[in-house]
């Protein structure tokens, strides 16, 4: 063989440019580049002409501009004279809103449903298997409108007639209302105790966990803690709801017009809310009213398929509470033949047609059974009432919402009254000169560091605890349920993928279940199931931009009514396109970081 | 030798101190039956080996008398403790037999002494430095003091199953059980493991050891038991079993390992 | 030798398994019965909306504006020849593929087939225009079953045939005389199924290609090249489709300097999908190119194979069947996602609902027909997305099987 040691460089012959795998690599990126940023020239004189042409905004100038979007939910202050950029703003909050809440509600239900799959009862199992099946085959923007438009917007209507939960949650057509907790103005009496207790709770852990190191036995630092903290949390609650008072020159003033009344300190004891004077959010008082007059109507229902008259409720008031009261036919033309049967008067009533003619409700007579529909049979109630009380905790904005009554009852109609058993029927007075002044008495209480606030149906929007549209509630609902079923494949493959040596091994040592769970299989299934669970979480909040399906504001919603009050094309483009990779950056920096700290050590 | 439906008794040798016993032991998976009427016992210190082809349920033997496996009929006491549904009795056993098995199953989460100690702290409750102090005890026995701190997947195979081995002896149980110890192993590194096993065997260790290895159990098996379609076929010392064997079925078995 | 017994307790029959698996303890017998019952109660609830209390009347009356929106209705017969051709080359697939390899496609093929069997017998009994047509949907699934059993060979030319049949396709659709039959259609009257199913088609197809350069730019050791393609497929994946969506109403017509309403929301839907598919197809790719032993492109390269032969020969071969079940998932997840369409103004099969929850004839029925409409698209959606996730498992289990 004959051996040539020619090598590459010293060789004399000259490889021509087209040959040279180094130049074939330059070359082609130097072409490349070249076509893209050709491109992007292109694309950057073409959307400059366009833009001049049609003198739509090419900056982002007009952020600054009054937006005039009305936005429902906003989880800080907004009006509609905020400029464009806090809208903006308000849609990243309710994008986060959705989000956060979407991620812990899913984990819940995903790591439950994952579990249930693995369950040694057969129809959990089946159940479970139905569930991830159905679920992640059908696209969540069917999920989305599902729930919007089939299962939250047919619910009861309006706040007269919601579905009471149990717990004091109010579930109707304008969302869920929940008892929420609010820090009253004995907060700050707490506050030190709470920093107490936080402190204590950092150094009973580090005492614990010394002594449980030089003890050299397993042991749990975080309970002890826990109780110490929690012991001072709950005395000094107390001692601060026992010691507080209410501020002084504290007063409220009622608007009788708007019904609305504000509580505020003041100051300069003028009895009148100035405007340099703080207003108090959240105190508890006592709204009594001795006389006056509110009315209400029902809305048209018709209950499932089977076409119902109308049941209908009016705000629970008690029979002490008031003096007069009349329900009658908003258009007694259409409602004729109709009478009313109430459970509950003057709450709770069924309207029915006395098919028998004995006078009187008996089951069935509620039954449209003419096969079509009827309409005009709402009714109307009217109470005129004394000695009315309600403890009602006022807004963020130091608020009392006081039902909407009114000094004088409002302009009877004609014929009103006409179908009403004539036990039922009351006689409205004609309005007394002095009642024009409706008298509200605000009694404001005292309360503990933390006031409950209830949802209460009175007359009009919500007020009270706190409350979630149904937009927000068919979104976060289709999220979580379309992102469990995911989530629930990855807790059972992550729990499977740890070998059964590993379990039997633990038991040859000893261990018994609970630790063979939390010592042996969590850990490592943890370490399984953490990377995929995060890109869902990931997949949850891209989701959430499903939200103008269910209305609801957040920022791609937001965005493209910005885009198409403003024209703002290229602005609003980049601005959406840029929260979304802060977004998912967000999560992939969060992953790497799990990524990191999990890691096995191998060989 | 007394027959019972076929299956041949392998009886610790008498005037031992029996720690293993078991009884008319009869197990199925389904409808398949895999262990026939198996009564076998052992003696504190004695040292058996069970060989059998694959599917044999020598296996499946061991891993019944620390009730990795259940059984529907018969009985099985460990040191006096018969292996019911109760739990305690259960915990009692799985405290006082320790286990290696084929595949090691270290917990790759733990490093190699958390592994070991886990166990003696959490079920033993012994202090930490007790457990630690005897963990490395242990490890110097099986000669890798110094991987102590390494995590199981930066180990070799050999000194994976050597952790494995130190792991139960910590618990300083009576009885060792050994499910094919050398058989995911390399062959360079089956001979760390084996001289191991050698050496807590001469220490007077009470050991069942279910291996192809036949070296090892002519050297310190003092029994050898040969199982094949769920039965006990034959037992005898070593010298006995690998020179003059009785039956057909240990013959045609030999022959095709040896 | 002992005589192999039957085990003490029974383990056969529906008291044992019943025992095992449903009543095992006392906790389980509990949660069993009460699920059982509840399950009762919600079937029972469910059975009696669906036959007595549900309207499906508008749904059924409306089904041609589920199909195929405002397409002309007496040139139904382009879209029901074009689903012939596609269920041809299925039958084809199907029936040539080898008695074990083509299972899971012959699972798909029936399943389909299970469907237009269906929708022909209604359509011979009800829809009088288009019941031949639908006749010929039937027949030619069978014809290319047949043909494909008896011509396997037939096979080899079925990517080619695949390929065109989406330009064929879509040129038929759009129509190219100016009058008669085949005169052509606005794409502004598609819409429904049809629609649903040229989105996710043209997107998959197109994006193939497209994500596989992508991928092969982001392996490339030319910085400029990789560079560029990280930079795509990590932008065009960061942001969500319902966004590219719009973005791409928004700014195709500044990009090409053209007025809005000389290029349809169709096709600015389609640059979206496809792009953002390709980002997508990238990562999959890029995914099946790492699983590829290095060893086998060292061996391509030493057997004397140029750069290129390795790629196209060796290496993409074995990378695009490793990630044959992930292109299935993403299928199915574009399938399930073109009805984001609804936000640049189309009308695919999602969005119809909305026409028709608004007619005249839906509002009548009290309460409105959502709970209707969303069940029956979900029971279409499912139909198909469900099916294409079982095969898609199959794959994965006998691509696994096939590679270890």
């Amino acid at each position: 063989m004959a051996t040539r040691t020619t090598s590459y460089k010293d060789s004399s012959e000259r490889i021509p440019f087209y040959r040279n795998v180094k130049t074939i690599g330059i070359l082609a990126q130097i072409i490349f580049a070249v076509a893209v940023i050709a491109g992007a020239f292109i694309i950057y004189r073409n959307v400059a002409t366009a833009l001049t042409r049609s003198s739509l905004p090419a900056d982002f100038s007009f952020l600054d501009s009054r937006a005039g979007i009305p936005i429902a939910e906003t989880p800080i202050r907004y009006n509609p004279n905020d400029n464009y950029l806090k809208a903006f703003t308000i849609g990243v909050l309710n994008t986060l809103k959705v989000a956060l809440v979407g991620v812990l509600l899913t984990s819940l239900l995903g790591v439950f449903i994952g579990v249930m799959r693995l369950s040694n009862n057969w129809i959990l199992r089946q159940i479970a298997t139905v569930y991830v099946e159905t679920i992640r085959n059908t696209p969540l923007a069917v999920q989305i409108v599902f729930w919007f438009t089939a299962v939250l917007t047919p619910l009861p209507p309006r706040s007269l007639n919601p579905i009471e939960l149990p717990g004091g949650a109010l579930l109707s057509n304008l969302g869920l209302a929940i008892p929420w907790t609010y820090p009253s103005y004995s907060f700050s009496a707490w506050l030190p105790w709470l920093i107490v207790a936080l402190l204590l709770f950092v150094l009973v852990f580090g005492f614990r966990r010394r002594q449980i190191l030089l003890s050299e036995r397993p042991g749990n630092p975080w309970l002890p803690a826990f109780i110490v903290a929690l012991l001072v949390a709950g005395a000094g609650y107390f001692i601060a709801a026992g010691g507080s008072s209410l501020p002084t020159n504290i007063a409220s003033e009622v608007r009788a017009t708007s019904g609305v009344a504000t509580v505020f300190i003041d100051a300069n004891q003028n009895g009148r809310k100035d405007n340099d004077e703080a207003i108090v959010p959240f105190a508890a008082a006592e709204v009594s009213l001795s006389q006056g007059f509110l009315e209400a109507q029902t809305q048209e229902l018709t209950e499932s398929r089977q076409i119902i008259y109308s049941t209908f409720r009016f705000p629970p008031i008690k029979e002490k509470e008031f003096a007069q009261a009349q329900v009658s036919f908003v258009d007694p033309e259409a409602s004729q033949g109709l009478s009313i049967y109430f459970e509950n008067f003057p709450s709770e009533g069924v309207v029915y047609r006395d098919l028998n003619g004995n006078g009187s409700f008996d089951r069935g007579e509620e039954t449209n059974t003419s096969g079509t529909r009827v309409s005009g049979y709402s009714a109307k109630l009217r109470l005129e009432v004394t000695d009315f009380k309600r403890r009602i905790v006022a807004d963020r904005n130091g608020q009392i919402r006081i039902p909407r009554f009114s000094a004088e009852p409002a302009a009877e109609q004609e014929s009103a009254g006409a179908n009403i058993s004539p036990a039922q029927l009351f006689a409205v007075p004609a309005p007394s000169e002095e009642a024009l002044q409706l008298e509200v008495n605000i009694d404001l209480k005292e309360s503990a560091p933390l006031v409950m606030s209830y949802p209460s149906i009175p007359i009009g929007p919500y007020f009270g605890g706190i409350s979630l549209s149904t937009n927000y509630l068919a979104l976060l609902l289709a999220l979580i349920i379309y992102t469990a079923s995911f989530i629930a494949e990855i807790v059972r493959a992550g729990i499977q993928a740890v070998p059964k040596g590993q379990t039997e091994a633990a038991k040859a040592l000893g261990l018994s279940g609970y630790q063979i769970f939390s010592l042996i299989v969590f850990p490592q299934a943890l370490r399984i199931i953490l990377p995929p669970m995060i890109s869902q979480y990931l997949n949850l909040t891209k989701n959430s931009s499903l939200a103008p399906l269910a209305a609801y504001a957040e920022l791609f919603a937001i965005s493209i009514i910005i885009a198409n009050q403003t024209g703002a094309s290229v602005p609003v483009t980049i601005m959406i396109i840029l929260a979304y990779l802060i977004i998912s950056l967000t999560f992939a920096l969060v992953l790497n970081i799990v990524n990191a700290r999990i890691a096995l050590v191998e060989r | 030798m007394v027959v019972t439906a076929g299956s041949t008794r392998a009886d610790a040798p008498a005037g031992g101190d029996k720690i293993i016993e078991i009884a008319d032991l009869n197990k199925w998976y389904g409808d398949f039956h895999v262990l026939k009427d198996i009564n076998a016992s052992v003696n504190k210190g004695e040292v058996v080996v069970v060989i059998g082809p694959s599917g044999s349920g020598k296996s499946t033997l061991i891993r019944c008398i620390n009730r990795l496996e259940e059984h529907q009929e018969g009985k099985i006491v460990v040191d006096g403790v018969e292996l019911t549904d109760d739990v305690r009795k259960i915990d009692q056993i799985r405290r006082e037999t320790g286990m290696v098995f084929q595949s090691f199953n270290l917990f790759p989460h733990l490093t190699v002494m958390e592994n070991i100690t886990l166990a003696p702290i959490r079920v033993r409750k012994w202090k930490k430095s007790k457990a630690e102090e005897r963990a490395m005890y242990f490890l110097e026995k099986v000669g890798i003091p110094e991987q102590a701190r390494k995590y199981p997947g930066q180990l070799s195979g050999g000194q994976q199953q050597r952790v494995a081995i130190a792991r139960a002896l910590t618990m300083e149980p009576k009885v060792m059980l050994f499910d094919e110890p050398t058989s995911a192993l390399d062959p360079e590194v089956i001979g760390e493991v084996l001289e191991v096993m050698v050496n807590l065997a001469k220490e007077g260790m009470t050991m069942v050891v279910v291996t192809h290895e036949m070296g090892f159990a002519r050297e310190v098996g003092d029994r050898v038991i040969f199982m094949d379609q769920g039965q006990i076929v034959e037992v005898g010392t070593p010298e006995h079993f690998f020179s003059n064997p009785q039956e057909e079925r240990t013959r045609s078995f030999l022959s095709k390992i040896l | 030798m002992a005589i192999a017994r039957k085990p003490p307790v029974n383990t056969h029959g529906p008291i044992a398994w019943m025992r095992q698996n449903l009543f095992s303890s006392l906790a389980n017998s509990i949660i069993s019965l009460v699920t059982i019952i509840l399950l009762l109660w919600a079937g029972v609830g469910l059975v009696r909306w669906i036959f007595f209390e549900a309207v499906w009347g508008q749904v059924w009356i409306n089904l041609k504006l589920f199909a195929v929106y405002r397409y002309p209705a007496d040139l139904l017969w382009r879209p029901l020849s074009i689903a012939a051709l596609i269920m041809l080359l299925l039958g084809l697939t199907a029936g040539g593929s080898s008695p074990s390899g083509g299972e899971i496609i012959r699972g798909v093929f029936w399943w389909v087939l299970s469907l237009v069997i269906g929708l022909n017998l209604i359509a011979l009994i009800t829809w009088e225009s288009v019941r031949w047509w639908w006749t010929l949907v039937s027949v030619a699934s069978l014809v290319g079953f047949v043909l494909g059993r008896a011509q396997p060979r037939l096979l080899r030319t079925l990517p080619w045939l695949w390929g065109a049949s989406l330009p064929i396709g879509l040129l038929l659709l759009i129509g190219v005389a100016p009058e008669g039959g085949l005169r052509s259609v606005d794409t502004r009257e598609w819409g429904g199924f049809m629609l649903t199913l040229i989105l996710s088609g043209v997107g998959i197809g197109v994006s193939f290609p497209l994500g596989i350069a992508l991928a092969l730019g982001r392996r490339s050791q030319l910085p400029a090249i990789k560079y560029f393609s990280i930079g795509f497929i990590e932008i065009v994946r960061g942001a969500p489709l319902i966004t590219w969506l719009f973005i791409a109403s928004l700014m195709v017509p500044l990009i090409f300097n053209i007025s809005p309403d000389r290029i349809g929301a169709l096709q600015r839907a389609l640059v979206a999908i496809t792009l953002f598919s390709a980002a997508y197809m990238a990562e999959n790719v890029r995914g099946g190119l790492q699983a590829v032993a290095k060893g086998q492109s060292e061996a391509a390269r030493a057997l004397g194979l140029s750069g290129w032969q390795t790629m196209r020969l060796i290496v993409l071969p074995q990378a695009l069947r490793a990630v044959i079940p992930a292109i299935v998932g993403q299928a199915i997840g574009l399938f399930k996602d073109t009805s984001l369409v609804f936000i640049v103004g189309l009308f695919d099969f999602f969005n119809i609902q909305n026409i028709v929850a608004n007619q005249p004839g839906s509002l009548q029925v009290p309460g409105g027909i959502r709970l209707e409409l969303s069940l029956f698209l979900a029971l279409v959606y499912w139909f198909f997305a469900f099916r294409m996730s079982v095969a898609s498992r199959q794959l994965e289990k006998q691509l696994g099987v096939g590679i270890r």
